[in-house]
């Protein structure tokens, strides 16, 4: 299979992969949120979660605490299109990554979109799935509770 | 008014709206900002693609945050907490608290202030210079009244009373140990 990187997306040419790999350079994600909004904008539903669950207030807020590192330990989840593509002769596609912040376990969907060479954050909140950290503790637990 | 055009698809056809929203500043005191952002009549997107909620959120947090800080301190200078005892305790430069008050201050303050605050017993901390056995101490003597507080609330103001040492609060509603 042959790999090569433009500027933003990581294409690859031959057979079909099975296993989900990233469209979009995540280095190149974060570096660009250190430009501000003039590069990334939030939009609105993301921007709401982002303060009721990670206390982030302004897109400034948001970019800044990614361009800081603020993304630990970030894993790939999928890649999917993006719904809401009103052209139809291309296919966009939204990148997800599931991220730690201290104790916060988070997830993050982002997509660059070629025509306005913008990023947009299509979703910023707490992950729905359970902390991989507390799954030893509930594994344990469940042995616990199951010889019991 | 000039309406920019859509981030995710170029589109001009663009709605503009409005939404008077409230927040709440840690701990606790409202405020009220505009919310101006945009739908996308293409795509469906929304957002501040211009910028001026952030804005309008940054004039009226700040307005909030110095009401925060003049009520945080009138609140200790009426538990007999004065700035000036503040200012020796945490080695601050003399009339820091009096610039805080006027409204120069930065994030740094807040989250001081927002600590003190809520563990007043951090100024006995400070006053012993954070030596780790006197705060250890402190700790556990504070800890050993609020649990004789939750276990015989009644008991405890009427002692309080008897002894004249009514609970000091910093936060109306919010019950301190001030003595600790």
């Amino acid at each position: 299979m042959l790999l090569y990187i433009s500027n933003y997306n990581i294409i690859k040419e031959g057979p079909c992969v099975t296993k989900p790999e990233p469209g979009y350079r995540l280095d190149y994600f974060v570096r660009d949120c250190a430009d501000g909004t003039s590069k990334i904008v939030v939009t609105r539903g993301a921007m709401e979660t982002a303060k009721t669950d990670f206390k982030l207030m302004t897109q400034n807020n948001v970019l800044e605490f990614i361009a800081n590192g603020g993304l630990e330990k970030p894993s790939f989840i999928n890649r999917k299109e993006w719904k809401n593509n009103p052209d139809k002769n291309v296919v966009i596609m939204v990148d997800a990554y599931a991220f730690f912040s201290g104790i916060l376990y988070g997830y993050i969907a982002f997509v660059y979109i070629t025509k306005t060479k913008k990023w947009l954050i299509k979703s910023f909140k707490k992950h729905q799935n359970p902390d991989p950290r507390n799954l030893i503790f509930l594994t344990e637990l469940g042995n616990f509770l199951g010889n019991d | 008014m000039i309406i920019p055009t859509c981030p995710a698809c170029a589109s001009d056809d663009m709605v503009r709206n409005e939404k008077i929203r409230e927040e709440i500043l840690t701990p606790g005191l409202e405020f009220t900002f505009n919310e101006i952002y945009y739908t996308c009549n293409s795509c469906h997107e929304e957002g501040d693609f211009t910028g001026e909620t952030d804005k309008n959120y940054l004039h009226a947090q700040k307005s909030a945050q110095t009401q925060l800080v003049k009520n945080i301190l009138d609140n200790m200078n009426k538990a007999g907490i004065t700035m000036a005892m503040l200012e020796r305790v945490f080695e601050l430069p003399s009339r820091t608290l009096t610039r805080w008050k006027n409204g120069d201050f930065s994030a740094s303050t807040l989250a001081l202030l927002r600590i003190i605050a809520t563990y007043p017993w951090i100024i006995r901390v400070a006053e012993n210079r954070f030596d780790q056995n006197h705060a250890n101490f402190i700790l556990i003597k504070v800890g050993v009244e609020e649990l004789e507080k939750s276990l015989h609330p009644i008991t405890y103001y009427a002692t309080s009373k008897i002894d004249k040492t009514p609970p000091k609060q910093l936060f109306v509603n919010k019950p301190i140990a001030a003595g600790a």
